[in-house]
């Protein structure tokens, strides 16, 4: 909302600066976001008349020129050629600091003075919009003007605007007028009457109106008669300039200076083209508004019609058929209100918005129709713009008092403050929120247009916001425990960080089609139903789609050598409902293997209380040679491994990636790691290295369990100490080689212990696996 | 033979003098002390003399011998030291060269998220999470945002049918921690939220909220105040200035939006603050007892307060990022700023 300050102190004689005022308005929830100063750099621009023209005696191309300034007389040089003697003319005088940046000093052009510069629109920043004849090359030549007057208020430009933030629940400061009230409230200052007096002249006229449907509160009209269309009075013009309206004639100005002023929307219909006024919702109807776009309107939609036509989309815009126009005599005025979901319909669906479907959306309550339509006959009346002979009002809903009771010990109990119930009640009435006490109990009755005010601590926030934040004494700060889950991520990606890893973030939405890149099924993938286009429709089902857009990224930006990894989320449908699941993603590019990835995976695992194992039933996005999943307790949380060389290629990366994805929340609830100290035995321990010939179907997994499985009870420790494939072994086959410890907790181990032990092993190992010693 | 004695411990010490290796004090011991060497002969020699002359010769070979042993041990010590030291030198190393720590980084956008969540972690908040595929009402209705609200536009929120949504801000955590536990409780939480903003500099369509809540028995804005300040000191540190602005939330009453003195040029106004000085962090207030009374709260028993603040916006002010792009682009070369 744009508030020119002159137009407020119609209302209110503010006393301070457009700063100070700025920043009290920001304190009191009225955030300013901008003061526009047009005329900055215009303080020392005056009106100058040139009295004698002469040739520089040298210089060919310039002139000198006699200026009169009034109180004195400047000799100024210029190169304009479309200066004339007579000619008034905007004079910059020395040490302006132009609008445009220019520093305007007294200067010697080849031996004579210049005492300052004459302007052109260029010069003041401004254009034809502004002021007729800005634009022309060369000096602005003004009309209508005195000698010494400032350019600023030549220009209309001799006023300060505020660009105000108005929040949602305070549609009733949406106008001038609203904002007053607040300000007068705020720097204690008497809010000026508004001048709603006007001539009505009663003349029988023949038309009615009827409101047929609930979506339309209330709707008044007036008929004014032998209206004469021109151009409204330049003060007026220059408000409207000022806020960013473009004036257009006296009437349809006078509706959208109501509009800004009270905040009423207001419409101004050709009389003589309406013969009633019927407001109801369409019917399959077409209209052209006046934007000469045609709208196909239904039922969902409210129309301002007569009895054979639709003449305006209700609260939204205008038709063409009934507009005022070059040849209008007669007008009706429209003051109404609307529901504030039936406007918003018609408005989203047509993608249409005016500054009245604005205010409308945002609730303009029925008491302030009268207010704007008498403002407007009002103005109509002072301006002799024409004759006012009917006004008709259809009230559709009932105008209810609200009267709040509140204990005024609750607002200091929410608010936290002690502040007394008589400078409660004091803020309160200075808000128009008439109050009276009664015990502990404050009796509120609401204005209409306090359409935000509903319960006890709506009540508090005016007193705070009135009495100002700072009201409220600040506590001592308290202290005590944390959180298991977050605590547990938070160990895990620092283990990667000290591994050397990045954390990366990428968008949880997507096209939907990373199965395709990753060579899977599709998954049952959650899509949103109105997406901003088709990169950003579906939310991801796995972390590895984007992980190797990044890696493809950096690799693109010559990043080499890549270890990142990201904690995010993914999403599925799960028997139809949304599931959303913490996920974990690594990736190594570079010179690494496999196992180092495994390494990562095992020192996370390692700070959780959780076992896992690997099993190699894998497919796509995985080389299945080089891949596996991760399993906990038989159920699969997690997949690791080389990506599939097609896969990369699909995000145009030419080297060997490894990637682990694995889901969090399993993992992350596993109870914290429980030490219970195993006494060292006494007794000296045994040691046997085997060397076993395996063919390479079996996995070091598959026998390794089997020793510890089938060794004995004084087996303590099995280590794989070497693996070999190579020219002593045969082909199919690699030879893995075992340290096993035997160790008694209560005596020495005999020799023939340990050989019973191994012979009972080898035994087993031939007969299950097929696997022999190596001799 | 006294005389010879003489002499031979005086060439012995010549060329200990003379020595320059711990190896050629070695060979001068063996040559004198050794089994065959010059001194031990004059031992063999004793038992050639009459007895009355052994004890003197005894103690004149003694004596040689400790003069040379001592001489040896001295001048020795002297060369392994030099020898050591040369050693040492030969194998010393440039302790200027750079070390690689193999160091990453976590992601900015977690770093002020933890950095938010251990302020209030370390206050007694149970730090909580919710899902960002959210019933309508989680989003809207319970948080007092009626059915025609402009909030609730198409162009705003992303809707996946007609029953979910995609959170636009994480308050939905607000809602579910209200039905699932029994005042009083402290809750932080943060996460991802969506609306339908196209990417730019200062928008993205995905993007990280924290959200606080506190209910309890006589909870007051003095305590949504004293957070306000306790977390802004906390995160830009003891000297900042904090300004409260009333405001506007459907979802408390009364509503503030929290400003702390611009970082960039404490408070003169630069193109950050938009010349204001004044840089927005938060928003918050207290509950409005509409969203007590749909999540089942005795509003008439139960105060609290809420807060909420955009990560993205916390992180880029805090790191000097002026595109959110940055953020989740993953370029190495901007994640290792972060080391």
């Amino acid at each position: 909302m744009k508030l020119s300050l002159n137009w407020l102190k119609d209302f209110v004689d503010v006393n301070i600066s457009a700063d100070e005022l700025a920043e009290k308005l920001t304190n009191s929830g009225f955030e300013v976001e901008e003061i526009i100063n047009p005329s900055k750099g215009m303080e020392t621009v005056f009106v100058g008349k040139i009295v004698k023209i002469t040739k520089h005696p040298n210089a060919e191309r310039l002139s000198v020129c006699d200026i009169d300034m009034g109180d004195r007389h400047l000799q100024i040089l210029t190169a304009a050629t479309n200066v004339f003697e007579g000619a008034y003319v905007p004079v910059a005088t020395d040490g302006s600091l132009l609008p445009c940046g220019t520093t305007i000093k007294t200067t010697n052009m080849r031996g004579l003075e210049s005492q300052g510069m004459l302007c052109s629109g260029y010069e003041l920043c401004i254009d034809n919009k502004v002021y007729e004849g800005a634009e022309v090359d060369g000096i602005m030549i003004l009309k209508d003007v005195e000698i010494g007057e400032n350019i600023a208020s030549v220009l209309g430009l001799d006023d300060i605007v505020l660009d105000i933030t108005i929040l949602a629940n305070r549609p009733d400061c949406n106008s001038v007028y609203g904002l007053a009230r607040e300000i007068s409230t705020m720097l204690n200052l008497p809010l000026k009457k508004l001048d709603l007096d006007y001539d009505l002249k009663e003349e029988k006229v023949d038309f009615d109106i009827k409101v047929n449907t609930p979506n339309c509160l209330r709707y008044m009209g007036a008929v004014v008669k032998d209206v004469e269309l021109t151009d409204s009075p330049k003060w007026m013009q220059a408000r409207l300039k000022a806020v960013g309206i473009n004036p257009i004639n006296n009437i349809v100005d006078i509706t959208n200076y109501v509009l800004m002023e009270i905040g009423q929307p207001m419409h101004a219909f050709d009389f003589d083209k309406v013969d009633n006024i019927i407001v109801r919702q369409a019917d399959n109807e077409k209209l052209v508004a006046l934007n000469e776009v045609e709208y196909q309107l239904n039922q969902n939609d409210m129309v301002i019609a007569d009895s054979t036509k639709p003449l305006a989309i209700a609260g939204v815009m205008g038709g063409m058929e009934a507009s005022v126009s070059d040849g209008t005599k007669n007008v009706l005025f429209e003051s109404a209100s609307f529901s504030r979901a039936s406007i918003r319909t018609t408005s989203k669906k047509l993608s249409l918005r005016s500054d009245s479907s604005a205010r409308y959306e945002r609730g303009v309550e029925p008491t302030l129709n009268e207010i704007g339509l008498n403002r407007a006959l009002h103005l109509i009346s002072s301006l002799k713009i024409g004759k006012i002979v009917s006004i008709k009002d259809r009230l559709n809903c009932e105008i209810k008092e609200n009267i709040l009771t509140v204990d005024y010990n609750k607002i200091n109990a929410l608010l936290g403050t002690n502040i007394s119930k008589d400078k409660i009640q004091k803020i309160l009435n200075s808000l128009n929120i008439t109050t009276t006490i009664n015990g502990d109990n404050l009796i509120c009755n609401i204005p209409n247009y306090r359409t935000d005010i509903e319960c006890l601590a709506d009540i508090a926030e005016e007193v705070i916001r009135i009495c100002g934040l700072e009201e409220i004494q600040v506590k001592q700060p308290t202290v005590s425990l944390s959180c298991k889950e977050y605590d547990a991520v938070k160990k895990i990606r620092e283990t990667l960080v000290q591994s050397g890893l990045f954390e990366i973030k990428t968008f949880s939405l997507g096209d939907g089609l990373s199965y395709q890149r990753l060579k899977c099924e599709k998954d049952n993938i959650i899509e949103i139903s109105n997406p901003l286009n088709d990169n950003l429709k579906a939310l991801r089902t796995n972390l590895i789609d984007d992980m190797l857009q990044t890696i493809s990224f950096n690799l693109n930006h010559g990043n080499k050598g890549l270890r990142l990894f990201e904690v995010g989320r993914k999403y599925m449908l799960a028997k139809g409902e949304p599931k959303e699941l913490d996920t974990l993603c690594v990736a190594l590019t570079g010179k690494v293997d496999f196992f180092e990835l495994k390494k990562l995976l095992f020192k996370m695992i390692n700070l959780l209380n959780v076992n896992i194992k690997l099993d190699s039933n894998i497919s796509f996005p995985y080389n299945k040679f080089c891949a596996g999943n991760i399993c906990l307790n038989d159920e699969k949380i997690g997949t690791i491994g080389n990506i599939h060389p097609l896969v990369s290629k699909n995000y145009g990366i030419n080297e060997d990636v490894y990637v682990l994805e694995l889901e969090l929340d399993k993992i992350l609830l596993s109870t914290q790691k429980l030490y219970q100290y195993q006494p060292i035995s006494k007794y000296p321990a045994v040691i046997r290295d085997l060397n076993f010939l395996v063919p390479n179907g079996l996995s070091y997994e598959d026998i390794y369990s089997e020793i510890v499985h089938s060794s004995g009870k004084n087996c303590k420790e099995v280590t794989l100490v070497d693996i070999y494939a190579g020219n002593q072994i045969e082909e199919g086959y690699k030879s893995l080689s075992f340290r096993l410890k035997f160790e008694k907790d209560d005596a020495t181990l005999t020799d023939e212990e340990v050989e019973q032990a191994v012979a009972r092993l080898l035994r087993t190992l031939e007969y299950k696996l097929k696997v022999y010693l190596r001799r | 033979m006294e005389k010879r004695i003489n002499d031979v411990v005086e060439n012995a010490l010549d060329l200990i003098g003379q020595a320059k290796t711990t190896k050629e004090i070695e060979q001068i011991r063996v040559k004198y002390l050794g089994k065959s060497g010059e001194i031990t002969a004059f031992n063999k020699m004793m038992k050639d003399l009459p007895n009355e002359e052994k004890p003197k010769m005894g103690q004149l070979v003694n004596s040689a011998k400790e003069r040379v042993e001592s001489a040896l041990k001295a001048q020795g010590e002297i060369l392994f030291n030099q020898e050591l030291e040369a050693e040492l030198e030969k194998k010393g190393v440039d302790i200027t060269l750079p070390v690689d720590i193999n160091l990453g980084a976590l992601h900015p956008l977690t770093k002020m998220e933890d950095d938010l969540k251990d302020f209030f972690a370390s206050r007694g908040y149970i730090v909580y999470d919710g899902p960002e595929v959210d019933l309508y009402e989680n989003n809207f209705d319970k948080l007092n945002i009626p059915a025609d609200h402009p909030a609730r536009d198409v162009q705003d929120t992303f809707y996946i049918d007609d029953k979910y949504l995609l959170r636009s801000h994480t308050s939905n955590l607000q809602v579910r921690m209200m039905e699932s536990t029994k005042p009083p409780f402290k809750m932080v939480g943060t996460g991802r939220t969506y609306r339908g903003d196209d990417i730019d500099a200062t928008h993205s369509p995905v993007f990280e909220q924290m959200e606080v809540l506190v209910v309890d028995k006589g909870v007051t804005m003095a305590d949504l105040k004293t957070t306000i300040r306790d977390l802004a000191k906390h995160l830009y540190g003891e000297n900042v200035e904090i300004r409260l602005r009333p405001s506007f939330f459907p979802f408390t009453e009364p509503s503030v939006e929290a400003d702390v003195t611009c970082i960039k040029c404490k408070g003169k106004g630069c193109s950050i603050c938009k010349g204001t000085g004044w840089m927005e962090i938060l928003g918050g207030g207290m509950v409005n007892p509409k969203v007590f009374d749909a999540c089942g709260i005795d509003s008439k028993e139960y105060t609290g307060f809420a807060l909420g603040a955009g990560i993205e916006r916390l992180a880029m002010s805090k790191y000097n990022l002026n595109d959110v792009r940055t953020l989740y682009e993953n370029d190495v070369r901007f994640l290792k700023q972060f080391k």
